[in-house]
Order: C-alpha cells, then structure tokens, then sequence
C-alpha cells in the first residue's frame, strides 16, 4: 500500500513542465558560471584602453610611460588621438597624466605625480575589467620604473625589492598537519571540497519540503485528503509515503540542479595545488555522508509535512515554507563562517539541534577524521525522524487533520 | 436487512455540539437521505460513518462492525466528500488506478479499472491530465472513484452540486442503478427535488438534531405537503422550541 502513495506522490509532484524549468534552471545557473569564468580570464588576459599624457618629457616620464603603455590595446595605440578619446569613452579606460616635474621630484628624494582620468563603461563585473587591468599594470610599471631606478644608482641586485624568502611548512589543525601549504589555499581547497554539501541540502530541503507543504495544502483544498483517509490503509502508511515520495522527487530535482551548480562552481575555481598531502575519503566514508544526508531530509521533509497539517489551502502552505528554509539557512552560515568546534556552547548546541547542520558538517568532520561527531549527527537525525514520525502519525489520527480543531487537546492529553 | 444503525450519535468541537444524540438506520440496496441546513451536522455525521471523524458519544455500526473498527469498514465503503477535487497533475486513468490498488490485487484490477473507466464515460479524455477536466468531468470521475470498487456501502456528500441538469441527471441514474443491485446509499443534498427523485427514506436534521425521519410519500401524507421543502418548513417550524 505504501508503494501505491509513494508512486502516487511521485507522478504527482514530478511533472513534465517541472523537470524542464528545473533543466532550464541547471542550464542558466551552468550558463552563468562560463560568464564569470570568462570575466575572471578577461582580467589577466585583456589590454586596456590607455592614453598616456606626458607633460614632463624627460627620460624618467618617458621610461615609465613606455611601461604602462605595454599594458593598452595594440590596436587602441595605433588610433588617432581623436579616436582614441572616442574609442575610450565608448569602451571606457583611463587618461594618465604624468606631471610636469615628474622626474625631477623622484630624482630629488620625492615622488612623481600621476594623475588618473578613469572612465568606466558600466558598472557591472566586466565593465571594470578595464580598470582591473590599468591598475595591475600600474603596480608592474612602478616596480619596473623602481628597478630602473636601482639600477641608475648602481645596485643590480634585484633581490632588494624582495629580501625575504618565506616557506610555508606546516599547517596544523585540529591535530592534523598539512606540510608545504599555505593557509589560505588549504582554505580555497577544503572550500571548494565541503561547501557544496550545504548547497545540496539547502536546495534538496527548500525543493521537497516545499512540494510537501503545498501538497499538503492541495490535499486539504481539493479535499482528497479526507478521500485518502477512507481508503483501506494505514495513516502511518500515508505519512510514511508522502515523506518518501517528496524525498525521492526531491532527490531526483537536486541531482539535475547539482549538474547546472557543478558548471556555476567551476566558473569561481581558482588555482588549487593538489600536491599536498590531502585525504581520500573512502567508499565507506561517502556511504556515511550519503547515509547524513537521507537521514536529514527525512527529518526535513517530516517537519516540513507537520508544517503542512497547518495550512488550511494551497495558498497558505505557501508561507509555511519560511521557518524551513530559515532553520536550513542558521547551520549554512554559521558552518561556512565558523568551525563547529569554534563555536559558543550555546550555538553548539543550536547547531547540533537543528537536523540539517549534520550533514552539512559531515564531510569536514570525516576530513579530520572526528567519526565521532558525525554518528552522533546520524543517530540524532534518525531520533528526530523516528519522533516526528510518531507525533505525525498521531495528529494524522485525530480529527485535528480534518478541522484543524483541537490541536491543544491533543497535546495535553498526550504529553502532559 | 440493517446495513447502518446509529443511535444516540454525539460529536462535540469543543464546546461546540455539532450533533446531540441523532439516531438512524439504513438498510440493504436502500437510498438514505440525511437533509438539512448548512451546520446542522449533515457532514459530521458522514464524515463520523466514513471513519474520518471520532464520535464523542453514542454507537455507530456498519455491517455489524463497530465504527471503531476502522480498517474492516473502510473496506466496504466509499466516500465522496462535498465539492471534492482530484489530484489535478494526475491523468484521470492514473487516478482511478491509484485507488483501485488500495482494494484489489491481481486479474480483478484490471476488471475494476475498465468498470470504473465505464463509470466514468470520460472515454478518451481520461488519458489527459484532471487539470484540463470540467467540474462535471471532475465530479464524474470521483462518482466512479467511489463506485467502480462496488462497495456495500457508499457515502455522498452532496454528489451533484455544482453541477449542470445533464451532469447532474447522470450521476443520479448511476446512483439508482447500483443501489438496485444492492449497494446502500447514504446521501446528502441540499437539492430537495434530488432528494424527492432519488431516496427512499430520509431524516431530517436541524442543530444536530434529527427532527423526522421517514419514508417521503408517508412524510408528505402526514404533513400535506407537496414537496420535501415544505415538509422542513413545517418540521422545523413545530419542532423550532427544541
């Protein structure tokens, strides 16, 4: 009977015109993600539009300005200057003005004055790839300009700029230590590795646990929930089948989302060494985190289904959906901008409380090898499932499901 | 041959009394109508015999089973709950699968589904999904829903309303049929003419009473009344000091 309600629901709420705007969705989000890796290439590979105005003349003005113009467009340098003005106010770059006196105040102990005229197309992501550019070949025209300078002064040694050689060599963290790495790209590495989990149960719980609230709200609307009830199976069997069936639509939606989120990420990946030494994780410790995560979203999806035996239509389901996404979204942040272990005692245990934080931790905890924690995650999210489960099943045998009468009767005469 | 006895029936919401004590039979292949206001407790008391509800007081029996057997009597009966839709991204054929699964296994499936699918006459447009459906197509399809599993007992909430004189006329020469090959019916309605039309006995109920009961013709007898309209207009008149 139960397999009847779980294909029931299935075919119910996994629909043609859903799957499609689902892959629309992965396409654009995949879409977006090439955007912005071709906005990130832009910046170390395209020349910008630069006019140099060199009031001082001299061999100092003309050595720096023959530097900073290796950074402009070859094409821009060969315009007019008419059409360079033009071509900047419609493609945006700058006007750098070197002052008069410009090589007269560096050589007295000063400094030169450069002034900037910046002209910016937009103000969107790529529109200030052309002042990104003009301001990385500032900074390598002034070390060049300053070598030139060393060199006048009769040091060769270019070692002066950059006297110090630092090594990383270990890392330790949470007793576990990462030789010839530095912290900022084992942070870009664990990143890049854990934070997609979170992103799957944010989505997978704000797709099926809405789907299992508005469904609710349909039954109740359309009153097929009260036909439901007369056929000849049990309400725990009815429960039981509307948690599965949204789990598994839900699942399937997440992994054609996950598809279009993969190509987003890889239009923010950076340069990731893979030479430290990193763990692998095994078959096991995958069955762990799969294990965390079906777990969590049962829990999710039951919360979400007593959330549902409040709305009294479609309509109103509809809002129920808020307190999910916001209990999804304290461990999503928190997690991402705090370690666990580093958290106060009593965001600890707000953490620990809310189901979905576990499986959103999972994959750091098995990282550092802290099982521990992580089957206590698992064991706490089955309690909360099993729980739920049985207050479900015993608001779905009262009248309250139908009326939505006597809900405090319920609980005094059961829990007080 | 008594298919339903209800006697002293009591359902309180709170402090409110939805019914006080009502007390009726229905018996094998009869049309039973349960006539009255809106809030008088026609659907509570429906909802109670459908398994749905719980009583607060009195005792409910189905084909001698107690009413809290539920299992046993959800088996023999159907039920057609007031303005019911269906699941709308369903296609009508998957519908009426879904509930001929929870009451029949093996070669009798199909038998029962093509019943339901002759029930229905939806034809062809049971293939397209129940969003695309009229309310009478709607209403056709929970009609053969309810039926097609031929049940002992079937429970309609107003079967027709809503519905056009065609639509409406339909569903209650299917009612007809069946009940004379045996299926009880208990129904509501509102419509007095469908009531004249379809039952064979009816109680009237008024604030969670039953204030008549009986069969129409003796009913209109005793009152001189022309019609079922003028036969609650008078009830409820003399029995308005209850």
């Amino acid at each position: 009977m139960i397999f009847n309600i779980i294909k029931k629901e299935v075919k119910e709420l996994l629909t043609r015109s859903t799957i499609i705007s689902l892959i629309f969705v992965s396409f654009i989000l995949g879409s977006i993600g090439n955007f912005v890796s071709k906005a990130e290439e832009g910046v170390s590979n395209r020349s910008a539009n630069i006019i140099v105005d060199d009031k001082d003349s001299t061999e100092l003005s003309e050595v720096f300005s023959s530097l900073l113009l290796k950074f402009s467009d070859k094409d821009f340098l060969e315009k007019s200057l008419d059409e360079k003005i033009k071509r900047l106010e419609k493609e945006g770059g700058a006007i750098l003005i070197l002052e008069k006196g410009f090589q007269d105040s560096i050589l007295k102990g000063g400094k030169g004055d450069v002034k900037i005229e910046w002209v910016l197309k937009g103000i969107g992501l790529y529109d200030f790839i052309s002042s990104d550019i003009i301001g990385n070949g500032l900074n390598y025209s002034k070390n060049d300009l300053t070598k030139y300078l060393l060199l006048k002064k009769g040091i060769k040694d270019e070692n002066i700029l950059e006297p110090l050689k630092l090594k990383n060599e270990n890392v330790k963290v949470k007793g576990k230590v990462f030789k010839s790495v530095d912290p900022k790209l084992l942070y870009s590495f664990l990143g890049k590795q854990t934070n997609f989990v979170p992103v799957i149960i944010m989505m997978l719980l704000i797709m099926s646990g809405g789907m299992i609230i508005s469904s609710m709200g349909m039954e109740k609307e359309n009153k097929t929930l009260e036909t439901l009830l007369t056929m000849p199976v049990e309400r725990r069997d009815i429960v039981l089948g509307k948690i599965i069936g949204g789990g598994f639509v839900g699942i399937i939606m997440a992994s054609i989302y996950m598809v279009g989120f993969y190509n987003y990420m890889k239009g923010f990946k950076g340069f990731i060494s893979n030479s430290f030494d990193i763990k692998v994780f095994s078959i096991l410790d995958y069955t762990f985190i799969g294990v965390s995560i079906f777990l969590s979203l049962l829990s999710g999806l039951s919360l979400c289904l007593l959330l549902g035996i409040f709305a009294k239509d479609y309509k109103s389901a509809q809002t129920l959906t808020m307190p999910v996404s916001i209990l999804a979204l304290i461990p999503f942040f928190l997690t991402m901008f705090r370690d666990f272990d580093s958290l106060s005692l009593p965001l600890k245990v707000i953490v620990f409380l809310i189901p979905f934080s576990h499986p959103m931790m999972s994959l750091k905890l098995i990282f550092f090898e802290q099982y521990r924690m992580l089957f206590y995650g698992i064991a706490y999210n089955l309690l909360f499932f099993i729980l739920l489960s049985i207050i479900l099943v015993k608001i779905f045998n009262t009248d309250y499901i139908i009326t939505g009468k006597g809900f405090e009767k319920l609980f005094k005469r059961r829990f007080f | 041959m008594e298919v339903v006895k209800v006697e002293n029936l009591q359902k309180n919401f709170g402090k409110v009394e939805a019914l006080r004590g009502i007390s009726f039979e229905c018996f094998k292949g009869e049309i039973f109508g349960l006539i009255g206001p809106n809030g008088a407790g026609k659907s509570t008391c429906l909802r109670i015999l459908s398994t749905i509800l719980s009583k607060s007081g009195g005792e409910v029996k189905i084909f001698d089973y107690d009413i809290s057997k539920k299992m046993e009597i959800k088996k023999i009966i159907s039920y057609l709950p007031e303005d019911a839709g269906a699941y709308k991204n369903l296609k009508g054929i998957d519908y009426l699968k879904f509930f001929v699964n929870f009451f029949i296994d093996g070669k009798d499936r199909e038998k029962t589904l093509e019943y339901g699918i002759e029930l229905s006459s939806l034809n062809e447009r049971l293939n397209d999904k129940i969003e695309t459906y009229s309310k009478g197509m709607v209403r056709r399809l929970l009609i053969a829903r309810s039926l097609m599993v031929e049940p002992k007992l079937a429970i309609l909430d107003e079967p027709t309303s809503g519905l056009d004189v065609i639509n409406a006329t339909q569903i209650r020469d299917i009612i007809k049929k069946k009940a004379k090959e045996g299926t009880t019916f208990i129904v509501s309605s509102h419509n007095m003419l469908e009531v004249d039309y379809l039952c064979d006995r009816i109680s009237l109920i008024n604030n969670g009473l039953i204030v008549e009961s009986g069969n129409i013709g003796k009913l209109k007898e005793k009152y001189k009344a022309q019609n079922i309209e003028e036969i609650f207009v008078k009830v409820v008149g003399v029995k308005n000091d209850f």
